[in-house]
C-alpha cells in the first residue's frame, strides 16, 4: 500500500504527466517503512503474528478505529480537529440499540448514523458559521455527547435485543463474507468512498484549500463556512458508524462506549499517518497506515506480553515521533526549495 | 499544496468530467500556465509554499488566469518583489491587455504604474484629483498631483 504522494521530489521538468515513481515523496512511506519493519520484528520474536487469524483479528479489532480515524481526515485536514467522536459512539450505541429494541434493525442503523451526522452538523455550524475554534466547539460537544448518552439510558446499558434484529446487528461487528470480516469490509469501503471524495470531487478539494489557507480559499470562491458543515457531519457520520460497529460487537448499548482512549487513537492516526496539524497535506491512506501502525504494534506488544501500561508509554512516543520526523521533513523541504 | 491545486482553485469547472475531478487534466493545464508565466518549479506537483516569493506571486497570478477572466483587478501586484519577478509580472499584465483584458491596477509605485498604464487617475486623501491619458505620461506632472492633490 503505497500513497501518492503531493509533491514531486524528483526532476520530471519536461513531461506534464510525472511518472509514478517521481510522484512518491520518500518521506511520507516514513509510516509504511515503520509498519513493514514493525512486522519483520515481531514475525521473528514471537510466530503467533504472522498467521491468519491473528492478522483477521486484529484487522476486524481495527475496523471502527479506521471508520472513525478515516472521519478524523477531514478536520484534520481542514487545520481542526474533532474530539466529540469518542462521545459520539457512545451517543451512537444506546441510540441504536434503543432503537433496534423498538423499531428494528434498519431504523436503529439510520438513527445511528443520523445522530452523529447531528452532532457534526452541530459543531460543524459552530465552527463554519459562527467561527467558533474547532477545539473549543467539539470539546463542548464531547461533554455534550457524553452527558446525553447517559441520560439517554438513564446510566445503564441496553441489553436483550430482540431476534432477529439482535443476529444481523451482530453480524455487521462480528460476521464473515467467506473469508472476509464484514467490519473490515466496510471499513475498506469507507475508506474507498472517503479517497475518491477528497481526490476526485470539488468538495475534497475545498477541504485542502480551507486547510491550506482559508483566506485565501475564500477569495478564491470556495465556501469556506460550508464546507467546514460538510467535514464535521463527515466525521460525526463515520464517529456515528464506528459506533455502529463497535456495539454490534457486543450486542447491546453502552453509554461509556466511547469514553475510553478512542478518540486519542483516532487523532493519533491520522496524526501517525502523516497527515499535517496544520491541514492541507494528507490523506485517508495515510490515516489507515496510521491506524495499522497503532493496531499492529499494540498486537504484537501483547503477543511479547508487554503490559498495557507500557504499551501506553510507546504509543504515545510514536505519536510525537512521527510529528517531530514530520516538521524535520518540512523545514528540509522549504530550506531546501529552489 | 501543491501548485496544480492552486492553480485550478477558482476554474476547477474546466477539470471536471461527470462531475468528478480529473487531476491529470488539471496538471497538464497548469504546465501550460506555467510555461505561459515561466514560473520555475520542479513541475505541477511542486509544493506551492516551497517557491520563491516571485514564483509565489506568478501562481497566484496563473490561478486568475486559469478562469480566463475578462476584467482584472490587480492590487500591488509586485510589491516586494525582486527586479527580474517585477519584470516577469509586468510582462504578463502587458500581455493579457493586448489580447484585450481590461486591466486595472492599483499601485503606489510610479515607475510601474506609468510603463503600464493607457491611462493614469491619481488618488489623494481618498479622492481621485486628477486623469492623464495617452501614454507617453510626463511623471512630474503626475507626481505633483500626487503630491499636491487638488490644490495643485
Amino acid at each position: 500500500m503505497t500513497e501518492r504522494s503531493d509533491d514531486a521530489s524528483s526532476s520530471e521538468r519536461t513531461t506534464s504527466r510525472p511518472r509514478f515513481w517521481s510522484r512518491i515523496d520518500v518521506g511520507n512511506l516514513g509510516p509504511l517503512i515503520a509498519l513493514i519493519v514493525m512486522f519483520v520484528i515481531y514475525s521473528t520474536l514471537t510466530p503467533n503474528f504472522l498467521t491468519v487469524s491473528n492478522i483477521t483479528n486484529v484487522l476486524v479489532q481495527s475496523a471502527a478505529l479506521t471508520v472513525l480515524a478515516a472521519g478524523q481526515t477531514f478536520p484534520v485536514l481542514s487545520a481542526g480537529l474533532d474530539l466529540s467522536q469518542g462521545s459520539i459512539v457512545s451517543l451512537v450505541s444506546v441510540v441504536t440499540a434503543g432503537t433496534i429494541l423498538n423499531f428494528g434493525l434498519v431504523p436503529g442503523l439510520i438513527a445511528g448514523v443520523a445522530t452523529g451526522v447531528a452532532v457534526g452538523l452541530l459543531s460543524g455550524v459552530l465552527v463554519g458559521l459562527a467561527r467558533i475554534q474547532p477545539f473549543i466547539v467539539t470539546l463542548g460537544m464531547l461533554y455534550v455527547g457524553s452527558g446525553a448518552a447517559m441520560v439517554f439510558t438513564d446510566g445503564s446499558v441496553i441489553f436483550g435485543l430482540p431476534e432477529p434484529a439482535v443476529s444481523r446487528f451482530f453480524w455487521l461487528g462480528g460476521g464473515f463474507i467467506g473469508p472476509i470480516p464484514v467490519p473490515v469490509l466496510i471499513a475498506a469501503i469507507v475508506v474507498a468512498l472517503i479517497y475518491f471524495v477528497l481526490n476526485y470531487t470539488r468538495f475534497g478539494r475545498h477541504v485542502y484549500a480551507v486547510g491550506g489557507n482559508a483566506q485565501v480559499a475564500h477569495m478564491s470562491g470556495v465556501p469556506v463556512a460550508w464546507v467546514k458543515v460538510g467535514i464535521y457531519m463527515i466525521s460525526g457520520g463515520l464517529a456515528g458508524l464506528g459506533g455502529i460497529l463497535l456495539s454490534a460487537r457486543v450486542i447491546s448499548g453502552q453509554p461509556l462506549l466511547g469514553s475510553g482512549d478512542l478518540l486519542l487513537l483516532s487523532i493519533g492516526a491520522v496524526i501517525i499517518g502523516g497527515t499535517s496539524i496544520f491541514g492541507g497535506e494528507g490523506g485517508v491512506l495515510r490515516t489507515v497506515v496510521g491506524v495499522l501502525v497503532i493496531a499492529f504494534m499494540v498486537n504484537g506488544l501483547n503477543l511479547l506480553a508487554i503490559s498495557t501500561f507500557m504499551q501506553s508509554i510507546i504509543v504515545g512516543a510514536i505519536i510525537i515521533a512521527s510529528v517531530w520526523a514530520n516538521t524535520i521533513r518540512s523545514r528540509r523541504k522549504v530550506g531546501g526549495a529552489p | 499544496m501543491p501548485i496544480f491545486k492552486n492553480v485550478t482553485l477558482a476554474s476547477l469547472d474546466r477539470d471536471m468530467v461527470a462531475g468528478t475531478l480529473r487531476p491529470q487534466r488539471e496538471r497538464v493545464r497548469t504546465r501550460r500556465l506555467m510555461d505561459g508565466l515561466a514560473v520555475k518549479a520542479t513541475g505541477p506537483d511542486a509544493l506551492t509554499r516551497t517557491l520563491s516569493g516571485g514564483n509565489q506571486q506568478k501562481v497566484a497570478l496563473a490561478k486568475w488566469l486559469a478562469t480566463d477572466a475578462r476584467v482584472l483587478l490587480f492590487d500591488e501586484p509586485t510589491q516586494g518583489l525582486d527586479v527580474r519577478a517585477k519584470a516577469d509580472i509586468h510582462r504578463i499584465i502587458h500581455g493579457l491587455a493586448e489580447a484585450g483584458a481590461a486591466v486595472l491596477i492599483v499601485s503606489s509605485d510610479l515607475e510601474e504604474a506609468l510603463g503600464l498604464a493607457e491611462r493614469v487617475l491619481v488618488m489623494h486623501s481618498g479622492r481621485l484629483v486628477a486623469e492623464f491619458r495617452d501614454p507617453p505620461f510626463e511623471p512630474e506632472a503626475v507626481m505633483e498631483a500626487i503630491t499636491m492633490g487638488d490644490q495643485a
